[in-house]
């Protein structure tokens, strides 16, 4: 586990210098976003879609532990070996188990949050397994020895140029090239990879419970070759993914592939049954599905179950100002932004990400874009009366407030203070408020209640 | 009409999608196979209608192709030859459904279809009948019922990455390429 | 024929109004007479409890909201110059009084007659143009998140200002998205706040605009504030119902 104490304070007040990151991350989220849009426009009933996928979610968390019981009966079913980890360290020790009885030295592997999660990867390494990540942008912030920034996006964060010295730096490939080739380079790279790995790992964009098909979603071809050409696969899947049957899934195929990058659907759907079958030349001899738990129980039966019903699509972290004006990293969570602000502090602890729910301005633009409207700004604000403590000053402002006497006492002492100079309890939120502003400024004249009173006798 | 709804949106996602007759595709392929320089085509050969398989196997090899394609084993399974499939520049598959929705080609796997094909190499032509239109994915996925194949793969254009500064670019992993011949009327 | 009955309208000013901007409650109350509304100002009114609210302090905001029904229970509609403490009443009180039913179905008749001014001017008085503005200055508008996601008036400002200002209106770049004051999170994640901030003004910057007009006086605080900080020159800040009032009485201030 990482020894760094989250502290949003301090990272994003480092974030928001670092103009380079903030123009890429703004750059494609700007992108990302108008794409969105875009397929959102030219499909005429999405909001009936949508309507479709809460009420849908809501039946499914309402009953998680039956849709993933049945998942993994018609899962094995099928061929494949089910097994279910209550938390993280589970996930990783069986992973490893896995790897080491069908002596696995290699793998390739898709991108998958839930893998980050359970950190996978250093998990696997430990246990001496290569993993070549083969998501280009797993790849370059692999190479980099970096987390991902955004959901969908990892490499959001990092310029072409910055990129291009990255491979020139790792691959020796010549300095600056173009995306074009930055990408051709990566091909060579990895094609070698895929054709020699023992194992192809990946997440799973849905699981559908009535057949123990696992969905994958990818654009680059990666999910296909892990899927199809290592002897053994491993899907790691959070419970959360399950949905009943494969009717649901074009339906939220739908919703997520527009969210995500402005698709009807992306370049390759892949709807794995099993391991291969009898006569078959081509998938794993073994498939291997670890549904991970870790938590999702748990906040299913909470106040904060909807959160379950993400689909993972990134659009709320592309649409969220604050992540805009900070990155990914500053989050300091597997999952950043608005749904990252929610479920990070769920599954890690409240106490280590208090600072997330705060994080936000309630601007709410992501429960506008959220394509199963999970109330994002509703639970930042609840989980603050579970993460902070309310200050003395305001406390005492409490009781001022709701007395009409002590209340325009209160007004009359703002303005004087604000005219005169601030000091007491006031003193420190001034302090904060002027890091980059002026002091709030009162008009001069009588106040509205003068006004009002003299108005009212003269009439 | 579900017809022009495919070719719309396959060719929004940067498919070459072509409507033609079978005496037309002689000159076709040999025509992309020159322009290729493809030593090496990959063509499995499990679930062509035949007249269709036997002009592309006769076309390729008149071209002085070498073609790479599953090999059946004694016991009645398959298997790949996976480093000449490596080399091979062309995959040339048979796609017996696609879908007006999306603009997807639909790949079941079974012994002998090979989906390698329409993945490994950095070009990949489908052939389809016409009639083989589907209007949407729901429907589809419906037709198999309980017996889903172990792989379902649907392809939907080139393979593309926005990854870099979100700025499109094709053939990441899979082909930069994608071509769907849609032969008209009725040969079968 | 029914005679037209005379609207009368409870003024619910706003701590910011109260504080520190009282020509946004003097403009508000004449505006709304000067279509015939009768306008009361119910001086026992204080706090909507946003602040408490948004910190997590539910217990202090439902303090503040049942005292605010004690006060505006009776009025026939309430009417506030913000759209962030509208959105408070309208959308996040009766979410406070889950188990109480009764309770609760008074603050959703409470939430059914509560507006901000320029949204009653539409929606109420279905004031269909505005005349136009004496002294027309080059002016933007901050449509805040509050207004466009809290209580859902899209539109209708900048309609309002295209009326009395003509070209002098220019619409603000990237206008949906929020400027960064959030509250607490002004004073929690300043850098943050700030950083945000810049690119409204930024973009302010880029309309060439000398006014700034809004329907939450909370955002111009905090964008009025950092323009002083960043030296910006004379920007003018105001709640839209004050160039209202200017054109309707035909004389500025």
């Amino acid at each position: 586990m990482s020894p760094i104490v989250p502290n949003f304070r301090k990272a994003s007040r480092e974030a928001v210098r670092n103009s380079q990151v903030i123009a890429a991350v703004r750059k494609t989220a700007n992108l990302l976003s108008g794409m969105m849009a875009l397929a959102v426009a030219n499909t005429p009933d999405f909001e009936a879609l949508r309507n479709y996928g809460r009420t849908r979610k809501l039946e499914i968390s309402g009953d998680l532990e039956k849709y993933a019981q049945s998942f993994a009966a018609n899962a094995q079913a099928a061929g494949a070996v089910v097994h279910r980890a209550k938390d993280a360290a589970e996930a990783a020790r069986l992973a490893i188990k896995i790897a080491a009885d069908n002596g696995a030295k290699t793998a390739v592997k898709g991108k998958s949050m839930t893998a980050e999660e359970v950190e996978l990867n250093e998990a696997l390494e430990a246990a001496g397994v290569t993993v070549t990540e083969t998501d280009l942008g797993e790849f370059i912030i692999q190479l980099a020895n970096e987390k991902p920034s955004h959901i969908m996006a990892p490499a959001i964060h990092r310029s072409r140029a910055q990129v291009a010295e990255l491979f020139t730096d790792r691959l020796g490939t010549p300095p600056d090239l173009s995306v074009e080739a930055l990408v051709a380079a990566a091909r060579k790279e990895l094609r070698e990879k895929f054709l020699a790995a023992d194992m192809g790992i990946t997440g799973g964009n849905f699981a559908i419970a009535d057949t123990g098909a696992i969905v994958l979603l990818s654009n680059e071809g990666n999910i296909r070759m892990a899927t199809t050409l290592p002897r053994i696969q491993l899907a790691v899947v959070g419970i959360d993914k399950i949905i009943p049957e494969m009717a649901d899934m074009p339906k939220f195929l739908a919703l997520l592939a527009r969210s995500a990058a402005g698709q009807t659907i992306s370049s390759y759907l892949s709807i794995v049954t099993g391991p291969r079958r009898a006569g078959e030349e081509e998938g794993p001899e073994q498939l291997h599905i670890i549904l991970l738990d870790n938590g999702r129980s748990r906040i299913a039966k909470g106040p904060y179950r909807e959160i379950l019903h993400c689909l993972h699509c990134g659009a709320c972290l592309s649409h969220c100002p604050v992540y805009r004006a900070v990155g990914g990293h500053a989050y300091q969570a597997v999952y950043p932004g608005p749904m990252g602000s929610v479920l990070s502090p769920l599954i890690s602890g409240l106490e280590i990400y208090a600072d997330l729910p705060n994080a936000c301005t309630l601007c709410g633009r992501c429960a506008e874009v959220c394509p199963v409207c999970v109330p994002l700004p509703d639970y930042l604000r609840d989980l603050r009366s579970d993460v902070n403590k309310p200050p003395l000053m305001m406390k005492m402002a409490a009781f001022g407030a709701h007395t009409p006497s002590l209340y325009r006492l209160g007004m009359i002492a703002m303005r004087q203070m604000l005219k005169k100079g601030v000091k007491g309890l006031m003193a420190p939120a001034l302090k904060e408020w002027t890091v980059c502003r002026e002091p709030p400024e009162p008009q001069a004249g009588e106040s509205f209640r003068d006004w009002w009173k003299t108005r009212s006798h003269g009439q | 009409m579900i017809l022009n709804q495919y070719l719309a949106k396959a060719q929004g996602v940067g498919v070459h999608v072509e409507l033609l007759s079978l005496s037309d595709l002689n000159r076709r392929l040999a025509a992309l196979v020159g322009e290729l320089k493809a030593k090496s085509v990959a063509l499995p050969l499990i679930g062509w209608p035949e007249p269709l398989l036997r002009t592309v196997k006769t076309e390729v090899e008149k071209c002085g192709s070498a073609t790479v394609s599953p090999r059946r084993r004694m016991d009645g399974s398959y298997e790949w030859n996976r480093s000449a499939l490596g080399s091979a520049n062309l995959g040339i598959t048979f796609c017996g459904a696609f879908i007006a929705e999306t603009g997807s080609l639909a790949f079941p796997s079974g012994p002998g279809l090979g989906t390698l094909a329409s993945l490994l190499p950095e070009t990949h032509l489908a052939l389809s009948c016409a009639k083989d239109c589907r209007p949407d994915l729901g429907g589809y996925l419906a037709e198999f019922g309980a017996d889903i194949p172990s792989r379902l793969t649907f392809v939907t254009g080139p393979s593309r990455t926005g990854d870099i500064e979100a700025s499109m670019t094709t053939c990441v992993h899979g082909p930069g390429r994608v071509l769907h011949w849609i032969i008209t009327g009725d040969f079968s | 024929m029914n005679m037209p009955t005379t609207r009368r309208v409870s003024l619910f000013l706003t701590c910011g109004a109260d504080a520190l901007y009282p020509s946004v409650g003097r403009a508000s109350v004449r505006v709304l007479e000067s279509y015939g509304v009768d306008v009361d100002f119910p001086e026992e009114q204080t706090c909507c409890g946003q602040p408490w609210l948004n910190t997590g302090d539910a217990k202090s905001a439902r303090i503040m909201a049942l005292h605010f029904l004690k006060v505006f229970e009776r009025s026939e509609a309430i009417v506030a110059p913000s759209s962030s403490c509208v959105d408070t009443v309208r959308n996040r009180y009766w979410p406070l009084f889950k188990g109480e039913p009764k309770l609760q179905d008074r603050f959703r008749k409470l939430a059914s007659k509560t507006y901000e001014i320029c949204e009653y001017m539409h929606r109420i008085l279905d004031i269909p143009g505005l005349p136009p503005h004496p002294e027309p200055a080059r002016t933007t508008y901050h449509s805040s998140c509050r207004t466009l996601r809290g209580i859902g008036l899209r539109g209708v400002a900048e309609n309002y200002l295209k009326q009395m200002l003509g070209d002098h209106f220019v619409p603000l770049p990237d206008a949906d998205a929020c400027c960064g004051f959030g509250g607490s999170f002004s004073v929690k994640f300043p850098e943050v706040s700030g950083k945000m901030m810049e690119d409204k003004l930024g973009n302010i910057v880029l309309t060439g605009a000398s006014t700034v007009a809004a329907l939450d006086m909370s955002c111009l605080t905090h964008l009025s504030a950092g323009a002083r900080r960043q030296n910006l020159g004379r920007l003018r800040f105001v709640h839209l119902a004050e160039l209202m009032m200017e054109a309707l009485e035909g004389k500025t201030r």
